[in-house]
C-alpha cells in the first residue's frame, strides 16, 4: 500500500512537516456573492498554510463558509479577494481548462450525497476521472479495479449505485475520488448521510489513506468525534477564522 | 368549476412560454395538414354543381376483358368502349337516367401560329339532365342536335375568353382538331375534381370524325353515368350489372370481363385495384387513409408526450405539494389532462386560420383549374375532433406517470 | 470516451425512449424521401438511350387498335399510311420518319411482351420500327447491327436488343448471332417464328430519365394487309423550323385521312409532362418530411432544455472530477449523436429489408447505401443544430453552485 501513491511525500501526518512547500498556502482570501441589491459575505479574511500530508478537519455552523472555502481550495471557484496557492504555484487568473486539468489529476472530491451517477454501474462511475484524461480503456479499468480493491468493493463492480447502502455509495465515491492517484482528498462532509457506525468505517478509510498514502486531507464536518481524530481542526464562524 | 380550471390552465401555459409556443406550433401544423387533406377529400367527393346528384350516382369507367383469337391472347384493361356500354349499361333496374360519355380528350387549335390545347368531351343529351351546369349564355345541346349531327358545342368561361375576348359567344364559330363548331352554350368553369363533368368544350357524339367508336366494345375511352332512384338501389343496379357481364362472358367466350358501377370513393379505390377483380378496394383505401393519418400524427404526439413528462417532472414538487395535502390522483389528472385539452384546443383555432390561408394558396397557385373549396361545418367538426383526441392521447401516459408520484420523492425534487 | 456515451445513452433508454422514437421516424421519413430522390438522381445520370430534341410525334386515331377492323377498312389503312408516310418524306423540314407501334418514348401506352429472366417473369418493351427509327431517334449501337430493309427476306426474324436485356439473357457471352427464346412463366418456350439477335444498343428509356430502364427489344413490324397499320411515326425535323409548320403538317395529313384524328406535338413537350409528374410525388413528401423533422427539432430542442436542468447536478460533478465546459459540450453532443446513430441503425435495418425482400427491385442496392448514409448525416446534422443551446446551456453551469444545489 506504501508504493499505492508514489508522487506523494510517502511520509505521515504526525512526523514533521518536510522543507517542501505547502501544499495549499491562502493569504487574505473573501469570498463574496453579489445579486442585483444585496451582497453576501461567504469568506473573510482567510489566511490559511496546509502542509503536504496533513488531515485538517473545517467546523462551523451551517451558512460559516465551509463549503465555499473547500470549493475555493478545489478550485471550483474563485476567490473575490486574496489569494490562493496551490503546492507554490499561484492560482490567479489561472484559465479554465487548466484548473480542470489540475482538478482531474491533482485533487479529488466526495460529497455529502455522494454524487454517483445512478446510470452507470460501479466499475464506470469509479472511471470518470481518467475518461478526462484520455487514458486508453484497458488500463482505465485496471486502475478502477485497483482502487475498488483498496475500498473493498472489487466484488460490486458490476452493481448499480441503486443496489448499494448509503455507505458503500460513498465508499465508491472515495474509490473515484483517488483512481487518478490525487495528492489531496477534499471532503465535504462525507459521513453527513450515513449512520455513525458506516461514518466510522469512511472515517477509517480516510485516514488510512492519509498516513499509508501520505495524501493531504481536507474534511468538512459537523462531527466533533470525527474532528477529533484529524490532526488540525479550523473553526470558521460567519465567514471568518476563529478559535 | 370549469371555469376554474380553464383560468388556472391558462396561467399554467402562460408561465411556460418556450413550451407553450412549441407545442402549439406543432399541433397547429400537424392539424393544418390533417384539415388541408380532409379539406380536399371532402371537396372532391362532395355533391358540389354540376354533379349536383353525385350522392345518388353510380359510374362505368373501367373494364378488363381477356380473349383468345387467332391462337393469341390478349388481356386489355382500361377504359370502357362505347358499345360495350350501349349494350350492358342501358336499361338497368333501379336507373331514372343513363348518359354514356366520353373521357376528356385534347383538342388542339391553331391560332396565330401557335398551338393551344383544350380539354374537350363528347356527351349525349342526358348527360345535361344528369349533371347541372350553370349556364351564362344559351343552353345545353339535344337528341335532336344529336340525331341531326349538328355541329354544336358548349364552351367554359375560360374558352370564351380565349376564343371571344370580352364578346359573347352564343352563335359563335370555334375551330376545333380541323373542325368548326357552332357556340350553343357557356357555362361557368368547372373544376378538375368534378371528374364527371370536367372540361372546357363539350360537343355531342356525332360531330366525331370517324363513327367507328360505336362498335367498339373495348379501350376506346368512354364512361356510363347511372342516376339511381335513390341509393338504396345501388346494390341492385350493380348486381344487375354484373350478371349481364357473366352472361355475355359465356356467350360470346371470353376468358375475362369485368367491370362494376361504382360512386365516387369507389372510383379512388379503384385506382389501385387489381386487373383480376371487380370489387373496388374502398375498405383498403379508408383503412389505408387512417393508418396515414395515424402515423402522421404520431410524431407530432409523440413530442408533445416528451415534453408533457418534462413538464410534469419540473411541477413535480408542487404535485407533491398537493398531494401531501390530499389533493386526489383524479383531480390532479384531470386538470392537467384538462389543461393538455385546452392547449390542443388553441392550436385547433391555429389551425383553422392556417388551413384556410393554405386552401387559398392552392386555389391561387393554379395547380388545379378552377378550384374553389372552403372550409365547411364538416372540416370545423374534425378539427375539434382530432384536437381533443390530441390532447388526451398525449395527456394520458404523463397524466398517469403523474398519480403514480410518491408525495415524498416528489417533494424532494424529481421522480426515480 | 465514445463507448462512455453510448452506455449512457443504452442505460438510459427509458427515459430517452421517446427521443429515440422520434430520431428513429425522422430517420425513416429521410430515409424514405432520400431514397427515392438519389433513385430519380442515379436514373437521371444513366443514358437515356436516344434523343428527344427536334424529334415530334405523329398520332393517327382511325378505328381501334385492339378490335378487328374489315380487310376493307384495313386496305384503305395501308394505302392513307403510304400517302402520309409519302407525304412526310418529302417535306424538307422532316430529316427523316419512321413508323411505331405504340412505343413512343415518354408516351403512356405500351406495347410488352415477357420473358423469364432470371427465374423471374419480366415485361419487355416490344418496339416494332422502322429501320429508319436508328437516325430519327439517334438510338446507340454498341453491338453488332441495326435492322435493316431487306431483313424481312431473311429466314428468321432479326431482333436488337438493349443493353440490359442482351446482358439479363446473356451474361457476358456475345449475344450477337444468338437465338432469342421466348419462355412464359411455366417455362415453356413460346415457339413464334425464330428471332436472332443482330444488335445491341444502349438502353431505351422510354419512361423518362427519373425511371429505371426497362428491358426492350425492337424487330420491323409486319408491313401490309392483313397487318394493322402503324397509328404512330416519329419524326427528326430539322432545327429552326417556323412555328407554323405544325399546324401545315397537320391540315396536309387531314386532307389525306379526313375522318382520322390526327395529332402533332413534340416529345420535348411530353418528356416535360412526365418530368412533372413524376417530381409532383417527391415534392410533397418532401414538403411534409421538412415538417415532420421541423417538428422533431423543435421538441427535441425543448427536451434536452428540460434534461439539462434536470442534469445540473451531475454536469457538476463532471467539472468537479475535470471536465472543462469543452468536454462537457462535447459529451451532450455526443449523447446525443449516439442516440442518433442508434436511431440511424435501427431505420437502417428497416429501409433495407425492401431490397433483402425484393420489394422494389428497380432499385439498386447502391443507391440505398447511399441514401441511408446521408440519412444518416442530415439526422446528425439535426440533432446536433438542436443541440447547440442546450449544450451551451450546459457549459455555463457553475459547479460550485450546481454541486450545492438541493
Amino acid at each position: 500500500m506504501t508504493g499505492y501513491f508514489p508522487n506523494a511525500a510517502g511520509a505521515s501526518a504526525s512526523t514533521a512537516p518536510p522543507a517542501a512547500s505547502p501544499a495549499f498556502r491562502l493569504e487574505g482570501v473573501e469570498k463574496v456573492y453579489r445579486t442585483d441589491r444585496i451582497e453576501t459575505v461567504a469568506l473573510s479574511d482567510i489566511n490559511l498554510e496546509v502542509r503536504p500530508g496533513e488531515f485538517i478537519s473545517v467546523m462551523g455552523p451551517s451558512g460559516s463558509g465551509k463549503s465555499t472555502l473547500l470549493n475555493i481550495l478545489g478550485l471550483l471557484d474563485e476567490p473575490t479577494g486574496g489569494r490562493v496557492w496551490l503546492d507554490g504555484r499561484s492560482t490567479e487568473g489561472l484559465p479554465t481548462r487548466e484548473a480542470a486539468a489540475v482538478r482531474n489529476r491533482e485533487i479529488g472530491f466526495i460529497f455529502q450525497t455522494f454524487h454517483l451517477i445512478h446510470d452507470l454501474n460501479v466499475l464506470d462511475n469509479v472511471q470518470i476521472p481518467l475518461l478526462y484524461r484520455g487514458m486508453p480503456g484497458a488500463r482505465r479499468r485496471r486502475m478502477a479495479e485497483e482502487a475498488l480493491e483498496r475500498v473493498g468493493l472489487a466484488a460490486r463492480r458490476r452493481h448499480y449505485p441503486s443496489q448499494l447502502s448509503g455507505g458503500q455509495q460513498q465508499r465508491v465515491a472515495i474509490a473515484r475520488a483517488i483512481v487518478g492517484e490525487p495528492r489531496t482528498l477534499l471532503a465535504d462532509e462525507p459521513t453527513g448521510n450515513l449512520d455513525s457506525q458506516m461514518g466510522d468505517e469512511i472515517m477509517d478509510l480516510l485516514e488510512s489513506f492519509n498516513r499509508k498514502g501520505g495524501v493531504t486531507v481536507v474534511m468538512v464536518t459537523h462531527n466533533q468525534r470525527l474532528a477529533d481524530r484529524t490532526g488540525r481542526i479550523i473553526r470558521l464562524f460567519d465567514g471568518r477564522q476563529v478559535q | 368549476m370549469l371555469l376554474n380550471y380553464l383560468k388556472i390552465a391558462f396561467k399554467v401555459l402562460l408561465r411556460r412560454k418556450f413550451f407553450t409556443a412549441i407545442s402549439l406550433f406543432g399541433i397547429g401544423f400537424t392539424l393544418t395538414a390533417i384539415l388541408v387533406v380532409t379539406a380536399l377529400a371532402d371537396y372532391a367527393l362532395a355533391p358540389l354543381p354540376p354533379e349536383v346528384n353525385l350522392d345518388r350516382t353510380l359510374q362505368i369507367w373501367w373494364m378488363v376483358v381477356r380473349q383468345t383469337s387467332n391462337g393469341q391472347t390478349r388481356e386489355i384493361a382500361g377504359s370502357a368502349g362505347y358499345a360495350f356500354l350501349d349494350r350492358y349499361a342501358r336499361d338497368l333496374p333501379g336507373v331514372e337516367k343513363m348518359s354514356i360519355a366520353s373521357d376528356p380528350f385534347a383538342a388542339t387549335r391553331y391560332v396565330d401560329g401557335r398551338t393551344e390545347t383544350w380539354t374537350m368531351r363528347t356527351t349525349d343529351g342526358p348527360y345535361w339532365e344528369i349533371l347541372r351546369f350553370d349556364f351564362l349564355e344559351g343552353g345545353a345541346f339535344t337528341e335532336e342536335d344529336e340525331r341531326n349531327g349538328n355541329r354544336v358545342a358548349v364552351i367554359s368561361e375560360a374558352a370564351r375568353r380565349a376564343f371571344f375576348g370580352d364578346r359573347p359567344a352564343l352563335g359563335g364559330s370555334v375551330e376545333l382538331d380541323g373542325q368548326r363548331y357552332r357556340v350553343a352554350g357557356v357555362v361557368r368553369n368547372v373544376d378538375l375534381l368534378r371528374a364527371a363533368a370536367a372540361a372546357d368544350i363539350w360537343a355531342p357524339h356525332s360531330t366525331r370524325k370517324s363513327q367507328d367508336f360505336r362498335r367498339f366494345h373495348f379501350a376506346s375511352e368512354f364512361s356510363a353515368l347511372l342516376l339511381a332512384r335513390s341509393r338504396a338501389d345501388f346494390p341492385l343496379i350493380k348486381t344487375a350489372f354484373r350478371s349481364r357481364l357473366e352472361l355475355a362472358k359465356s356467350q360470346e367466350s371470353f376468358e375475362k370481363l369485368l367491370g362494376t358501377p361504382e360512386t365516387r370513393l369507389e372510383q379512388f379505390a379503384s385506382a389501385t385495384r387489381r386487373t383480376d377483380t371487380a370489387e373496388p378496394p374502398t375498405r383498403m383505401l379508408i383503412g389505408q387513409s387512417i393508418g396515414a393519418l395515424l402515423l402522421f400524427m404520431l410524431l407530432p404526439t409523440l413530442n408533445l408526450v416528451s415534453i408533457n413528462m418534462s413538464r410534469i417532472l419540473e411541477r413535480s414538487s408542487e404535485i407533491g405539494v398537493r398531494k401531501a395535502f390530499g389533493a386526489s390522483a383524479g383531480h390532479l389528472v384531470g386538470q392537467f389532462i384538462l389543461e393538455n385539452i385546452f392547449l390542443c384546443l388553441v392550436g385547433g383555432v391555429l389551425a383553422l386560420g392556417g388551413t384556410a390561408l393554405v386552401l387559398h394558396g392552392i386555389a391561387q397557385s393554379g395547380l388545379v383549374p378552377h378550384l374553389d373549396v372552403h372550409l365547411n361545418y364538416r372540416v370545423f367538426l374534425i378539427a375539434l375532433g382530432v384536437a381533443c383526441f390530441f390532447g388526451v392521447l398525449s395527456g394520458a401516459l404523463p397524466a398517469w406517470q403523474m398519480s403514480r408520484l410518491h408525495p415524498v420523492r416528489a417533494l424532494k425534487g424529481g421522480a426515480r | 470516451m465514445i463507448r462512455h456515451f453510448f452506455k449512457l445513452a443504452w442505460n438510459r433508454r427509458r427515459a430517452n425512449g421517446f427521443i429515440l422514437a422520434e430520431l428513429l421516424l425522422c430517420f425513416l421519413t429521410l430515409g424514405a424521401v432520400l431514397t427515392i430522390a438519389c433513385f430519380f438522381l442515379h436514373n437521371w445520370r444513366q443514358p437515356l438511350g436516344f434523343e428527344y430534341r427536334n424529334v415530334w410525334r405523329l398520332d393517327l386515331s382511325g378505328g381501334n387498335r385492339f378490335e378487328d377492323s374489315d380487310d376493307g377498312q384495313k386496305a384503305q389503312g395501308w394505302a392513307r399510311v403510304d400517302q402520309i408516310l409519302r407525304l412526310l418524306r418529302s417535306r424538307d423540314e422532316i430529316e427523316s420518319v419512321s413508323p411505331l407501334y405504340f412505343n413512343v418514348p415518354f408516351g403512356a401506352s405500351s406495347m410488352l411482351t415477357a420473358n423469364l429472366v432470371g427465374g423471374t417473369q419480366r415485361r419487355v418493351l416490344d418496339n416494332r420500327v422502322g429501320p429508319e427509327a436508328r437516325e430519327v431517334l439517334g438510338l446507340r449501337l454498341v453491338a453488332g447491327r441495326w435492322l435493316e430493309p431487306g431483313d424481312e427476306a431473311l429466314a428468321f426474324r432479326p431482333v436488337v436488343l438493349t443493353r440490359n436485356y442482351a446482358r439479363a439473357l446473356y451474361g457476358d457471352g456475345d449475344p450477337i448471332g444468338k437465338t432469342l427464346v421466348v419462355r412464359n412463366e411455366d417455362g415453356k418456350i413460346d415457339k413464334e417464328e425464330e428471332r436472332r439477335v443482330v444488335g445491341v444498343v444502349e438502353a431505351w428509356r422510354q419512361y423518362g430519365e427519373l425511371s429505371h430502364a426497362p428491358l426492350a427489344q425492337f424487330s420491323l413490324p409486319a408491313w401490309g394487309p392483313p397487318h394493322l397499320p402503324p397509328g404512330n411515326f416519329v419524326l427528326k425535323i430539322r432545327p429552326g423550323v417556323s412555328p407554323a409548320f405544325e399546324e401545315d403538317l397537320v391540315r396536309a395529313v387531314r386532307r389525306i385521312a379526313p375522318d382520322w384524328t390526327v395529332s402533332v406535338s413534340s416529345l420535348a413537350r411530353h418528356r416535360d409532362r412526365l418530368l412533372r409528374d413524376r417530381l409532383l410525388p417527391l415534392l410533397i413528401m418532401a414538403t411534409v418530411a421538412g415538417f415532420l423533422i421541423l417538428m422533431v427539432g423543435l421538441g427535441l430542442t425543448g427536451v434536452l432544455w428540460q434534461s439539462i436542468t434536470r442534469r445540473t447536478q451531475e454536469i457538476g460533478l463532471r467539472r468537479a472530477l475535470g471536465a472543462t465546459p469543452g468536454q462537457i459540450r462535447w459529451q451532450i453532443l455526443g449523447e446525443l449523436l449516439a442516440l442518433a446513430a442508434l436511431a440511424a441503425g435501427a431505420g437502417s435495418l428497416i429501409i433495407l429489408q425492401a431490397p433483402l425482400l425484393g420489394i422494389f427491385d428497380e432499385v439498386p442496392l447502391q443507391v440505398y447505401l447511399f441514401a441511408l448514409t446521408l440519412a444518416a448525416l442530415s439526422l446528425s446534422l439535426l440533432v446536433v443544430g438542436c443541440g447547440l443551446y442546450p449544450s451551451w446551456l450546459a457549459t455555463r453551469i457553475r459547479p460550485a453552485h450546481a454541486l450545492q444545489y438541493e
